[in-house]
């Protein structure tokens, strides 16, 4: 079974990586689609390709065509794709989205999230829902990583990645200052679980994957 | 045919079991064991003919290591003292054998080998009835005679392990197909390429029938001859360094003047005339590899040339190995036809060697071409075979 990503950016995709390498998928049946594949030296200044935009041109595709969706899939061994998105500038690029009230509303993560699921399969015209993974992360993914320093609901963090960066130099942790470099906890399932408690969209993802593994 | 092959401890392939086709194509990034599967397969083609030494591994194409670093070595996992490979035929027949050196440094020593009941049980005849040694003739004309072939050899012949024995892994340098070196110690066609002119030579009227009809492929080419007598070299047509005696005639130049030495032609056409000719020829073996078939070709050509192979493949009863990193190479096969496989060789996080059949969606064979092309969907990585660290 191959597992193809398409994320906001590079370092959205290798923690998303981490992730699925934690139930077992190994790093060579993950296909990092966009936004690494999809470039090239010419393409170069197109900084749509690995952003927000970028996740949605891929879904929304082109004159009824979505080719990274259709060329995936045409190969058996393809069974699923992740789709990424920071949820923190949602509102900001795409005008008619409403977040959910946040303010004393316990299921804030989970409604988001279903919103942002609602909206990418408006994108996808609800094709392929069955084989889609949804890697919404509240916010951004550094609410996510953020868990493996705080042991909160990460979600709550008003800046997650500020926060996260905060505490990874307050670690003092040497050697490769990448995201998914200090990540690296999230491949272990063990250690992954006792994670997810403190972020809800974190836990969803997780559970998805594990759902369809 | 070659049916099954499982590969266990050796090099990069830790377990690896591959279900061959007619004509099998390995993609996958650099260092990732293509090669090592084409190696293990002259493993096992140097044991069936009781001759596991060096000289015979290097003669197939098999680069040879110390014991060491031939079984499987990776951190965290105890080397074993063995590495097997087990082959399947169509005709049910099994060889599995077991390569052992009690010196694990011992880098000269013949390897030995252990063969299970099965294997033993299908050598038995095998061993009984023997084989002479192919003589080659020249004839007046030059051309080769065929190899006297005894009751025997046609019986055993007719097994399909028996073809394994004769393996060889091509990989062709410009040098060597221009008669310029000669490393290779195999005859009359060595490994990198080397005797291109005696192996067209050896074709009879069919044979080479058959490769003119290939002479489109070379917008330019007008004809291809064998110099028997070696006069053209004494009238100035080529230089002493190569020993080959293939001229080309161009088509846009004069009659009178359309004469030159392989030395001066374009290095395609060399590429081309070996395979076409390793394809058509029947001295040649009938189960061998090509490892990097697409150096010196334009990718349309790849397209075409590959077609051409896949169809020889099955007029000419040849199976094939062939390793690429040229996405054209894929444009020239049909996935849906099952004699026809590719697969994507890829390391595990283990950094284990593993092997990966590449199929279709039976519903998008109509699409493929124009709608999806094999070479697109490689370079844009949705079938693998690219390295994902970057």
């Amino acid at each position: 079974m191959r597992i193809g990503i398409i994320a906001e950016g590079t370092e959205d995709q290798a923690v998303i990586r981490l992730i699925l390498k934690a139930y077992g998928v190994d790093g060579s049946d993950i296909v990092a689609i966009r936004p690494s594949l999809q470039r090239d030296a010419t393409d170069a200044a197109d900084s749509s390709i690995g952003t927000f935009q970028g996740v949605k041109n891929a879904c929304e595709g082109k004159d009824g065509l979505r080719p990274d969706f259709e060329r995936f899939f045409i190969f058996p061994d393809n069974q699923f794709m992740v789709i990424h998105l920071d949820t923190a500038e949602i509102e900001q690029q795409n005008f008619t989205f409403t977040k959910p009230l946040k303010t004393n509303n316990p299921d804030y993560c989970t409604q988001l999230r279903n919103s942002v699921i609602d909206l990418i399969n408006t994108w996808l015209d609800h094709q392929y829902s069955n084989q889609l993974l949804y890697a919404i992360a509240i916010e951004e993914i550094e609410a996510w990583c953020l868990t493996l320093y705080i042991q909160a609901d990460t979600a709550q963090s008003a800046d997650p990645k500020s926060k996260f960066w905060k505490e990874a130099n307050r670690k003092k942790i040497k050697g490769t200052a990448s995201l998914a470099g200090l990540c690296k906890d999230f491949s272990k399932l063990k250690k992954l679980k006792s994670y997810l408690p403190y972020n809800q969209s974190l836990k969803d993802f997780a559970d998805s994957v594990e759902a369809a593994i | 045919m070659l049916q099954k092959i499982t590969i266990k401890n050796f090099k990069s392939i830790v377990n690896d079991t591959i279900e061959l086709g007619r004509v099998n194509v390995f993609i996958g990034e650099n260092g990732c064991g293509k090669s090592n599967i084409l190696e293990a397969v002259g493993f096992a083609s140097a044991a069936l003919e009781k001759r596991v030494d060096n000289e015979n591994l290097i003669s197939k194409g098999v680069r040879v290591a110390k014991p060491s670093l031939v079984i499987s070595n990776f951190k965290n996992k105890k080397q074993s003292s063995k590495f097997s490979i087990h082959l399947s035929f169509e005709d049910k027949s099994v060889f599995e054998f077991d390569f052992t050196k009690k010196d694990k440094d011992d880098f000269y020593t013949e390897w030995e080998i252990e063969k299970n009941d099965v294997a033993r049980a299908n050598n038995l005849l095998a061993s009984l009835v023997g084989l002479p040694q192919a003589a080659h003739e020249t004839t007046k004309s030059g051309n080769y005679k065929r190899p006297f072939k005894t009751l025997a050899e046609r019986l055993v012949e007719d097994f399909p392990s028996w073809v394994v024995r004769k393996f060889i892994i091509y990989l062709l340098n410009t040098p060597a197909l221009r008669g310029a070196t000669h490393e290779s110690k195999k005859e009359p066609l060595g490994i990198y390429g080397e005797g291109l002119d005696l192996l067209l030579a050896s074709l009879d009227k069919d044979e080479m029938s058959k490769l003119k009809s290939y002479k489109y492929l070379i917008n330019w080419l007008d004809d291809f001859f064998i110099d028997v007598q070696n006069a053209l070299k004494f009238k100035g047509y080529k230089s002493n360094h190569s020993n080959s005696v293939l001229y080309f005639m161009d088509k846009h130049m004069p009659k009178s003047n359309s004469i030159f030495s392989l030395e001066n032609a374009n290095e395609g056409i060399l590429h081309i005339l070996f395979y076409l000719a390793v394809m058509i020829s029947k001295r040649t073996p009938k189960f061998f590899a090509i490892d990097n078939i697409e150096s010196c070709l334009n990718p349309h050509l790849c397209r075409h040339l590959m077609e051409e192979i896949c169809k020889l493949a099955k007029s000419e009863d040849k199976q094939l190995l062939i390793t690429t990193h040229n996405p054209a190479i894929l444009d020239g096969l049909n996935l849906f036809d099952d004699e026809v496989r590719l697969f994507e060789v890829k390391r595990n996080d283990k950094g284990h060697t593993q092997t990966r059949r590449i199929t279709l969606k039976p519903e998008v064979q109509n699409d493929m071409g124009e709608r999806y092309k094999l070479s697109e969907l490689w370079t844009r990585g949705f079938l693998g075979a690219i390295p994902n660290q970057f």
